[in-house]
């Protein structure tokens, strides 16, 4: 499997089609998720810092 | 396909390298959590507690702590997660469209190096702790101390080893129970430790080694854990990619691997400001104070923590050598297991002295690597490639890959790396601690992921992408080099 392309392997093949057909955008992170992420991981943090640098 | 060649096929992606397809992908986010948990919570919470208690009394510490934890989990799971559960790959897969065919392998030894030194010196750390407690409990004496250690550690090894001959099913449901018992474990110990020494020592207690700069001291306590969570860099992929959507495993590995490792490691800033020779460690103490009854749970702890952590840390290396093509298509995963154990048995055996006195510089070098490496993830994934990555285009190896940039190696990730750490090194010197301006108000890791990322940014624009390479929007189609004749079309999904 040296430097192969991946048509060369036949299971490896028909793996990667049956992946790619059934990803389902909806099951990727939304808009939404990220704000959460960026809220609970960035914007709280960041409160927290400055409360216990000013406070 | 026949029912053998699926089998195969089947296995080679859950326990190796291939892509993993909807219905082999069968962890919920209750076994993600589970699995999350028992990963995060080892001795080194210890560690990380003790050393914040230098700077931070209990109350600053707590804050800062949970804080750095949340910015360096964010960090994680934005540049892995997304591409990690899309298509059922493991970290090395999800960083082979930035880091090249080839660069793959570098990422690859910063993982195995990484969790190699952490499982080992877990490990150690495992053995020490028994022998000390089995020593106080006059259940051995203290002539049988090196013996103790490497058969304690030799044994979890052991026990790691069989537990992942079934796989990841088997590790997700011993996940969830590592996780439970490591939980009401700390919070038995943490309840020790503060009936013993009184809650009121705890909080009045002084940091000993406060720089006097309170802004300082609050940004190393945080960069002391959001460090720390950028190591999970080389295990969320292996970890996510068996839960079929990334909305499934967002929350589960925020909470399950960013949170415990600030939370449990309350348990080491407490006990540092309270026994300050401690260096968090709880368990001497404990062991005076309160003979057996202490020195069981804590020995317990210790013991299915330190277990539960190796076995992730094994599972994940061993995906990792998967992607090696020799050891994907020839060698079986009980045997790949053993690969990823047999380094850590050696340095139990034979280097545990040696390799405690000298791993933490090698480890902190190492840890630099992880910001650079999540920054640039992100803004290739989001910003250059705008969401969109080819599978095939992952699994491409072949000279003709849109990911083989040039000889294997994407110059932009290169850069990238290397100005991240150099700006981390300025910032604060990984081995000693010592800070620079303005650190304390930026830390070390935000600036050395965002220095890399502008770097892998402007070196794309610049250089790769008006190059034809990394199969970027609007590129045209690429020569197979096997094949002059033949044309690939660009490798967007």
């Amino acid at each position: 499997m040296t430097a192969m392309r991946w048509e060369e392997d036949e299971e490896l093949a028909e793996r990667i089609r049956l992946v790619e057909a059934a990803h389902v955008p909806e099951h990727d992170l939304t808009a939404g998720d990220h704000v959460l992420v960026v809220l609970v991981c960035c914007a709280v943090p960041l409160v927290m810092m400055l409360a216990g640098i000013l406070l | 396909m026949s029912v053998s060649v699926e089998q195969s096929a089947s296995q080679a992606a859950r326990e190796g390298s291939w892509p993993a397809i909807p219905s082999e992908r069968t962890w919920g986010s209750l076994g993600l959590f589970g699995v999350c948990v028992s990963a995060a919570v080892a001795t080194w919470v210890f560690a990380i507690g003790g050393y914040v208690s230098y700077y931070l009394p209990a109350g600053y510490g707590t804050v800062a702590m949970i804080a750095g934890s949340l910015v360096g989990i964010a960090l994680v799971v934005l540049a892995v997660l997304p591409l990690a559960t899309r298509y059922g790959i493991d970290t090395i897969a999800a960083a082979r469209p930035q880091l090249g065919t080839r660069g793959q392998y570098l990422g690859l030894l910063v993982m195995f190096l990484s969790v190699l030194g952490w499982n080992a010196l877990l490990m150690v750390c495992l053995g020490r702790a028994a022998a000390d407690i089995l020593i106080e409990l006059d259940v051995v004496g203290n002539g049988a101390r090196d013996a103790v250690v490497i058969l304690a550690g030799l044994g979890s090894l052991a026990i790691v080893w069989a537990l992942l001959r079934g796989g990841p099913d088997v590790m997700r449901n011993v996940g969830v129970v590592v996780a439970t018992a490591v939980a009401l474990l700390s919070v038995w110990v943490l309840w020790l430790l503060i009936s013993e020494v009184g809650w009121s020592t705890i909080t009045s207690a002084k940091p000993a080694y406060a720089t006097g700069s309170h802004t300082t001291d609050m940004m190393l306590g945080a960069e002391t854990v959001g460090v720390t969570n950028l190591s999970w860099w080389a295990y969320i992929g292996g970890m996510t990619r068996l839960v079929p959507t990334a909305r499934k495993a967002l929350w589960p590995a925020i909470l399950g691997l960013g949170l415990p490792v600030s939370l449990l490691s309350l348990i080491g800033l407490y006990a540092g400001l309270a026994v300050p020779d401690s260096g968090g460690d709880p368990t001497a103490f404990l062991i005076d104070a309160g003979g057996a009854g202490a020195a069981l749970p804590a020995l317990a702890f210790i013991l299915v923590a330190n277990i539960g952590t190796t076995m992730v840390g094994v599972y994940v290396t061993s995906l990792g050598l998967k992607q090696i093509p020799a050891v994907q298509a020839r060698v079986p995963w009980n045997l790949t297991t053993a690969l990823a154990v047999l380094p850590i048995a050696i340095v139990v055996t034979f280097f545990s002295g040696w390799f405690t006195d000298h791993i933490g510089s090698f480890l902190a070098f190492l840890g630099v690597c992880f910001a650079p490496l999540c920054g640039l993830q992100i803004v290739d994934y989001y910003v250059l490639r705008k969401r969109r990555v080819s599978l095939q285009a992952i699994f491409d190896l072949s000279p003709g890959s849109p990911f083989h940039y040039w000889a294997g190696l994407n110059p932009a990730a290169i850069a990238a790396v290397a100005v991240g750490a150099v700006v981390y090194i300025l910032l604060l010197d990984p081995v000693d601690y010592i800070t620079h301006a303005p650190f304390q108000y930026i830390s070390a890791s935000l600036p050395s992921a965002a220095s890399a990322g502008l770097v892998y940014w402007l070196v794309a624009k610049l250089l790769v992408i008006p190059a034809g390479r990394g199969g970027y929007a609007g590129d045209p189609p690429v020569a197979v080099a096997d094949d002059p004749d033949a044309v690939r079309e660009p490798a967007m999904s």
